[in-house]
C-alpha cells in the first residue's frame, strides 16, 4: 500500500524526515511543547496535509485559542475537514475503554480518509495524559504504541505522542522510549536508542 | 568468538547510545526526583546490573529496590578526598555492591548504589556509567542551581512585586489625595461662592483678602475693593483678648450690633443697608501642622437680627402674658400693659382708648402732655346742644384717624393702613402734605403732628368683630416703625383685646359664681357634687349643720362612708341609674351617718353635669327629712298599734259578746229560775242550782282571767320577771292540776320532762302556757287517749313538746290557731267549751319570753304543740 515514503517538513526542524514517523515528545516545559507542536501542526496545514489533534489537558476550544496565539489560525469556512481538534479520551477510548486494536483501526481510517479526500499526507498529535485517568484498558497503551510502528509502515501517518514528564513517572517514560523509534530532544528529531521493534517489545512484555 | 565480540561491541555501542540519549533526556525532567527515577530505570537496563537504588540529598527515602547499609556507605564516602572525580567504589562489607557518588566539583548530591549480578558484563560499561553519572551529577547540580535560582528569583520577584505593589499603592494614594484635594478645593470654592453664609478671608496679618457673594450682600457693598483696606486686627469690635486668642490659634465667636447708619455717617464705605443689624461672627485661624504661625483667618458672619428680634419679641410676649395673667383688675391690667410697652418700645408717648358708652376715651396714657390728653380724651363730636353728632349710618361720629381705626374705616391699598386695620406713619408731616382728607378717609385733627409726633401708630384692640378700643404709639422721631414692629404691636393689641374679653368674662363669671355660692351656701339643703366614682368634690356648709362633719372630713371621701349599710345598695343603684341614663333621678330617701354616729334621714336627688354628652360630675341636693321621717315612722307605729288595738278590741268585744255572753246567759237563766222558783225548789235542787252556778262562775272567772292577762300583755301592763325556772316542777304542777280532768276521760298523761331542765322565763307566764296547752290537749283528746310532755335542748333553747292523740286539726285551723282575729272556738270531745283565747295568749307569752311556738297536727291522729324558751345564760346542757 505504501510504495515509498516521501520526506516531509516537520515544522520545528529544518531537516526533512520521511512521512509516517512515530515520534514521542517528552516534555516538562509547556511553552516549549506548544511551540514545537504548533509548528508541527502549522507545517502540516501549510503543506495541505490532513491534520488531527487529540487534546486532553485543555478542552478542544481552548486548544484552538492557544494555537491561534502561535499563528495556527483555524478557519472553519475554509477548513474543509483539513484540521480537526478532538478530545483525546473520546478519540482513543470512544466507548469508554481503550482497545489498541480499535485505535489502530481508527488510525488506519484516518489515513485512508485523508487519501480519499486527496490530502497528500496526514499527521496527528496526541496528548497522552488521558492514559493516567484510570480508563479501562489504558494499561495497554504501550502495546498500542508499539503496534503502531507496524501500522505506520503501511499507513504512514506522521504521529507525535506527547508525554508530560511532570505527570508520567520514570518507568513509564522508559517504556515510552522503547516503543517510539524517534524522539524529539531539544527540538530535534533523533533516533531513539531505546527503541525496540514491536516483536521484541511485545515479546519482552509478555515475558 | 568473533561474532561474540562483535555482538558485545554492538551492545556496548547500543548502551553507550542509550546512555547518551538518557543524558539528554535527563535535562527534560523538571526536578531531581524525576531525574533519579528515570536514572534508576536507565541503569537497570544495563547488562550486569541486577538493580540499583539512588540516594539524593533532601529526599526522605532512597529510590530503588534495595538498600545497602547506608551507614557504611556514608562512612566510605566520607573517606574520599574532596577533589576526587566521579568513580565507583566497592563496599568491602557488602558483596556485589558498587557505589557511584553523584558529585561535582562543588558538591556531592548523593550516590547511586548498584547491585551487580555479573561483573564481566558490568565492567564493560563501568567507564560509560561513570561518565554518564558525571553528566547526571552536573545536570543535578544544574537543576539544584536552577531551583536555588528559582527560589531566589521567586523571592526576588516576590520582593519586587511587593515593593512595586507598595509603590503603586503609594502612587495611588497620592493620586487619590491629589484628587481629593482638587475635589475638596473645588467644593470649597463652590461652597465659598454659593454659601448663604457670609465668608471673609484674611491674610495671616489680618488683611482682608476676599469676601464671598453673601458677604457683599450682607454688608450692602458692590465690590470687595470697597473694603479692601480693612484689617481684622483693627476691628474695634475685636478686643485684645479675642485678638490674642486668634493669634494663639483659637477660634473666636462674638455677637455685635452693627450700625450701618454709623458706617454711612463716618463714610467708611458705600452701603445699601440701613439701620442696625445683629451679626454673629466666627473667626477661625488656619495654620499648618505643628506650625505656630497662622497662615490665614476665615470669618463666617451670620445676620442674626431676625433671631434677635424674635428673642426680644418672645421675651416681650412672655412679659405681656405674665401681666395679663397676674393682673386682677381691668384698671391694673391696662396700666401695667401700657407701662411695659412704653418702656419696651422706648417711645415718647403711648395710650390706650377703651369703649365707654358711645365714645372711646383714653383709659390710660403715658408720655402725652396733659393738654393733649385733655383735648384728645374723647373722640365723639358734640353739637351745640351737647348731643353726640351722628354719622351717615346713624352711629356716633368718631373723629380723626382713631375713629377710622375704631370703626374699621380703612383702605389697605393705602400704605398707611395695614391689612389688619391699623394705621401707621413714620412721618406725619410728610403724610399730611402728600395726602388729602379724602385719602385719609377722615377729617383729621392733626394734633399729633402739631405736637411734634412724627411717628404715629394706631392699632385696634379688637377681638371677633368686637372693638374694645385702640393702642396708640407716638414718637417724635421719624422712621420709628418697622414692618416687624407694626406686626408685633398688632399682635399685642390682639392680646390686649383677648385679655379684656377674658377679664370681662372672668368678672361676669365671678359675679355669677358669687351669686351661686351665696345661693348654695345659704340654702336650707345640702348641695353636693361628686365624681363618677362617688367621691365628694363639693358639699355646701349646710352639711356640717345637718350631719356634723367638717368639710375636710367629707371632701375626697366616698358616699359609701356615710350612707347606712342597709340603704347603700339602693343608693348605689340610684347613682348607677343617674350615670347610665344621664338624666336627673327622682329623689330617694336614705339614712346618712351623723358625725355622732346616729343616722339622719335625707332625701337625695342627683343630676348629671355634662359636657358634650359626657358626664363630668354628679350634682344634687340633699334635704334633711329626719323630723318628717321620724314623725312618719311614729305615725306608722301608732297606726300599727292602733290597728292591733282595734283588733284586740274587736276580739275583746267578740269574746265578750260570744264567749262571755253564753255563760252569762246560762248563769242568768239559772239565777232567774232560782229566783222565781226558789220557794218551790227543794234543798237538793237548790244545791244543784248553786253548784251549776258556781261552775259557770268559775268558767266566767277563768275567761275573765285570760282576758285580763291578754289585755295586760297587749298593753304591756303585765308583770314580766324572767328568772331560771325548772320546767320539771312546772309541768308536774300543771299535770297535778289537770290530773282529775284527765282521769275523768281516762287519758294517760305522761310527763317525761327531766328534773333540772332550767329555762329563763317568767314563771307565771310559763305556767299559763303549760296550763292552756295541756287543758286544750285534754279537751280534744278522746277517752282512753294519751298526752305526753317532753323537753329537749336545742341551740341555746329548751324545746317543750306537748303531744296528744286527740282529734287533730285541719290545715286551715292550724294556720289560724294563734291569730287573735280568727280565734277558733271548738268544743272538746266531751263538749268542753273554751274561748280560743288561750293559744293566742300562749303565743304572746312565749314571744314575750324570747321563744317561739308552733303546732303540727293531723286530723284524727292528734296534735303536737312545741314551744321554745331560752336557757339560762351560761347553761350548756340539760342536767339529769
Amino acid at each position: 500500500m505504501c510504495a515509498g515514503k516521501s520526506n516531509i517538513d516537520y515544522g520545528f526542524t529544518e531537516e526533512h524526515f520521511p512521512e509516517g514517523i512515530h515520534l514521542c515528545l517528552i516534555y516538562s516545559n509547556d511553552e516549549e511543547r506548544k511551540k514545537i507542536i504548533s509548528q508541527f501542526l502549522k507545517s502540516g496545514i501549510t503543506h495541505g496535509e490532513k491534520v488531527a489533534y487529540f487534546a486532553d489537558e485543555l478542552p478542544p476550544g481552548e486548544v484552538i485559542k492557544w494555537l491561534a496565539k502561535y499563528n495556527v489560525i483555524i478557519n472553519n469556512e475554509n477548513n474543509s475537514g483539513q484540521f480537526s481538534v478532538s478530545a483525546a479520551d473520546q478519540t482513543y477510548c470512544p466507548n469508554g475503554t481503550f482497545d489498541p486494536e480499535v485505535m489502530l483501526l481508527t488510525l488506519k481510517t484516518f489515513y485512508l480518509t485523508a487519501k480519499s479526500e486527496n490530502f497528500p499526507n496526514s499527521r496527528v498529535s496526541g496528548e497522552m495524559t488521558w492514559a493516567l485517568k484510570g480508563i479501562p484498558g489504558s494499561d495497554r497503551l504501550m502495546e498500542y504504541e508499539s503496534k503502531v510502528n507496524n501500522i505506520l509502515m503501511y499507513y504512514p501517518v506522521t504521529a507525535v505522542c506527547q508525554y508530560n514528564v511532570n505527570k508520567f513517572d520514570g518507568a513509564a517514560i522508559l517504556e515510552c522510549l522503547k516503543v517510539h523509534p524517534y524522539m524529539i530532544a531539544k527540538g530535534q528529531i533523533v533516533q531513539n536508542p531505546y527503541y525496540l521493534k514491536p516483536e521484541e517489545y511485545l515479546k519482552e512484555k509478555l515475558r | 568468538m568473533v561474532n561474540q565480540n562483535i555482538q558485545n561491541l554492538q551492545d556496548q555501542i547500543r548502551i553507550l547510545n542509550q546512555l547518551i540519549a538518557a543524558q539528554n533526556l535527563s535535562r527534560i525532567f523538571p526536578n531531581t526526583q524525576k531525574v533519579a527515577e528515570f536514572l534508576k530505570q536507565i541503569l537497570q537496563t544495563i547488562p550486569g546490573i541486577e538493580t540499583c537504588s539512588i540516594c539524593l540529598p533532601g529526599q526522605k527515602h532512597i529510590i530503588g529496590g534495595f538498600i545497602a547499609s547506608a551507614e557504611i556507605i556514608r562512612q566510605t564516602l566520607a573517606t574520599l578526598p574532596e577533589n576526587q572525580e566521579q568513580f565507583s567504589i566497592e563496599i568491602p562489607t557488602e558483596q556485589n555492591v558498587i557505589v557511584f557518588p553523584l558529585k561535582t566539583l562543588n558538591r556531592q548530591f548523593g550516590y547511586v548504589c548498584l547491585l551487580i549480578n555479573s561483573y564481566d558484563s558490568f565492567d564493560l560499561f563501568r567507564p560509560a556509567i561513570n561518565n554518564f553519572l558525571n553528566v547526571i551529577a552536573l545536570d543535578l547540580e544544574n537543576k539544584w542551581q536552577n531551583i536555588r535560582m528559582k527560589i531566589y528569583q521567586d523571592h526576588l520577584e516576590e520582593l519586587v512585586e511587593q515593593r512595586t505593589k507598595e509603590l503603586q499603592e503609594k502612587v495611588n494614594e497620592c493620586i487619590l489625595a491629589e484628587e481629593s484635594i482638587r475635589i475638596s478645593e473645588e467644593k470649597f470654592r463652590e461652597i465659598y461662592n454659593s454659601s448663604p453664609i457670609a465668608i471673609e478671608l484674611y491674610s495671616h496679618k489680618g488683611e482682608l483678602l476676599d469676601v464671598n457673594k453673601s458677604c457683599l450682600e450682607l454688608f450692602g457693598i458692590s465690590n470687595v475693593s470697597a473694603v479692601k483696606g480693612f484689617n481684622l486686627f483693627n476691628d474695634p469690635n475685636l478686643n485684645e483678648q479675642l485678638k490674642q486668642e486668634l493669634l494663639n490659634g483659637q477660634s473666636v465667636r462674638r455677637e455685635i450690633k452693627f450700625d450701618f447708619e454709623l458706617v454711612k455717617k463716618l463714610n467708611l464705605y458705600d452701603t445699601t443697608r440701613n439701620g442696625f443689624h445683629y451679626l454673629e461672627i466666627f473667626i477661625t485661624p488656619y495654620n499648618t501642622n505643628g506650625n505656630k504661625q497662622n497662615i490665614a483667618y476665615l470669618a463666617h458672619i451670620h445676620d442674626i437680627s431676625e433671631r434677635k428680634y424674635e428673642e426680644k419679641e418672645h421675651a416681650a410676649t412672655i412679659e405681656l402674658l405674665k401681666i395679663i395673667n397676674t393682673s386682677k383688675k381691668k384698671q391694673d391690667l391696662i396700666e401695667d400693659i401700657t407701662a411695659f410697652l412704653k418702656q419696651w418700645l422706648n417711645c415718647d408717648a403711648i395710650g390706650i382708648r377703651l369703649r365707654e358708652n358711645d365714645d372711646f376715651p383714653y383709659y390710660v396714657t403715658i408720655g402725652f402732655p396733659p393738654k393733649f390728653v385733655k383735648a384728645e380724651r374723647y373722640l365723639c363730636s358734640y353739637d351745640s346742644s351737647g348731643n353726640v353728632e351722628l354719622d351717615k349710618e346713624g352711629l356716633p361720629l368718631l373723629e380723626c384717624m382713631c375713629g377710622n381705626i375704631l370703626y374699621q374705616r380703612v383702605d389697605s391699598s393705602k400704605p398707611f393702613f395695614t391689612n389688619h386695620g391699623s394705621f401707621w406713619s413714620n412721618n406725619t408731616t410728610e403724610l399730611l402734605s402728600t395726602t388729602t382728607e379724602e385719602d385719609r378717609l377722615a377729617r383729621t385733627r392733626n394734633r399729633c403732628n402739631s405736637n411734634g409726633y412724627k411717628s404715629v401708630g394706631l392699632f385696634p384692640i379688637r377681638f371677633a368683630n368686637e372693638t374694645f378700643g385702640l393702642l396708640q404709639v407716638n414718637d417724635n422721631r421719624t422712621g420709628f416703625f418697622s414692618p416687624r414692629l407694626i406686626n408685633f404691636l398688632e399682635m399685642t393689641a390682639n392680646k390686649i383685646a383677648l385679655s379684656l374679653l377674658h377679664k370681662r368674662t372672668e368678672e361676669s363669671l365671678f359675679e355669677s359664681e358669687e351669686r351661686f355660692r351665696s345661693f348654695v351656701e345659704n340654702a336650707n339643703d345640702i348641695v353636693y357634687s361628686m365624681n363618677l366614682d362617688g367621691i365628694f368634690t363639693y358639699v355646701s356648709p349646710k352639711w356640717k349643720e345637718i350631719l356634723g362633719h367638717d368639710l375636710d372630713e367629707i371632701l375626697g371621701q366616698s358616699y359609701s362612708n356615710f350612707i347606712l349599710a342597709d340603704d347603700l345598695p339602693e343608693y348605689q343603684s340610684f347613682i348607677g341609674r343617674t350615670i347610665k341614663t344621664g338624666e336627673k333621678q327622682e329623689a330617694i330617701e336614705c339614712r346618712v351617718r351623723h358625725k355622732e354616729g346616729i343616722f339622719r334621714w335625707l332625701s337625695i336627688n342627683a343630676s348629671p353635669l355634662k359636657s358634650d354628652e359626657t358626664i363630668l360630675t354628679l350634682m344634687g341636693i340633699a334635704r334633711d327629712i329626719t323630723p318628717n321621717k321620724n314623725a312618719q315612722l311614729q305615725l306608722e307605729k301608732y297606726s300599727e298599734e292602733l290597728k292591733a288595738l282595734n283588733v284586740s278590741k274587736d276580739k275583746l268585744f267578740s269574746i265578750l259578746a260570744h264567749d262571755l255572753r253564753g255563760p252569762f246567759s246560762g248563769f242568768m237563766g239559772i239565777t232567774e229560775e232560782l229566783a222565781k222558783n226558789i220557794d218551790k225548789l227543794k234543798r237538793d235542787e237548790i244545791s244543784e242550782f248553786a253548784s251549776v252556778m258556781h261552775s259557770t262562775a268559775l268558767k266566767i272567772f277563768g275567761l275573765l282571767t285570760n282576758l285580763l292577762e291578754w289585755s295586760r300583755l297587749q298593753t304591756d301592763r303585765i308583770a314580766f320577771n324572767p328568772a331560771p325556772v325548772d320546767i320539771y316542777y312546772e309541768t308536774v304542777n300543771v299535770c297535778f292540776l289537770f290530773s282529775s280532768a284527765a282521769m275523768a276521760k281516762s287519758i294517760r298523761l305522761t310527763n317525761s320532762v327531766k328534773q333540772d331542765t332550767i329555762v329563763y322565763a317568767d314563771e307565771k307566764m310559763l305556767s299559763t302556757v303549760l296550763r292552756n296547752i295541756i287543758s286544750n290537749a285534754i279537751k280534744f283528746t278522746h277517752n282512753e287517749g294519751k298526752i305526753s310532755i317532753n323537753a329537749t335542748e336545742s341551740d341555746g333553747f329548751i324545746q317543750i313538746e306537748i303531744s296528744d292523740s286527740g282529734v287533730g286539726m285541719s290545715e286551715k285551723n292550724l294556720s289560724d290557731v294563734f291569730k287573735i282575729d280568727s280565734v277558733i272556738t271548738t268544743k272538746g270531745t266531751n263538749n268542753e267549751e273554751g274561748s280560743g283565747l288561750g293559744l293566742v295568749l300562749c303565743r304572746e307569752m312565749v314571744k314575750k319570753n324570747g321563744g317561739n311556738i308552733s303546732v303540727t297536727s293531723e286530723p284524727g291522729k292528734g296534735t303536737s304543740f312545741t314551744f321554745t324558751l331560752p336557757k339560762v345564760p351560761g347553761q350548756n346542757s340539760l342536767q339529769n
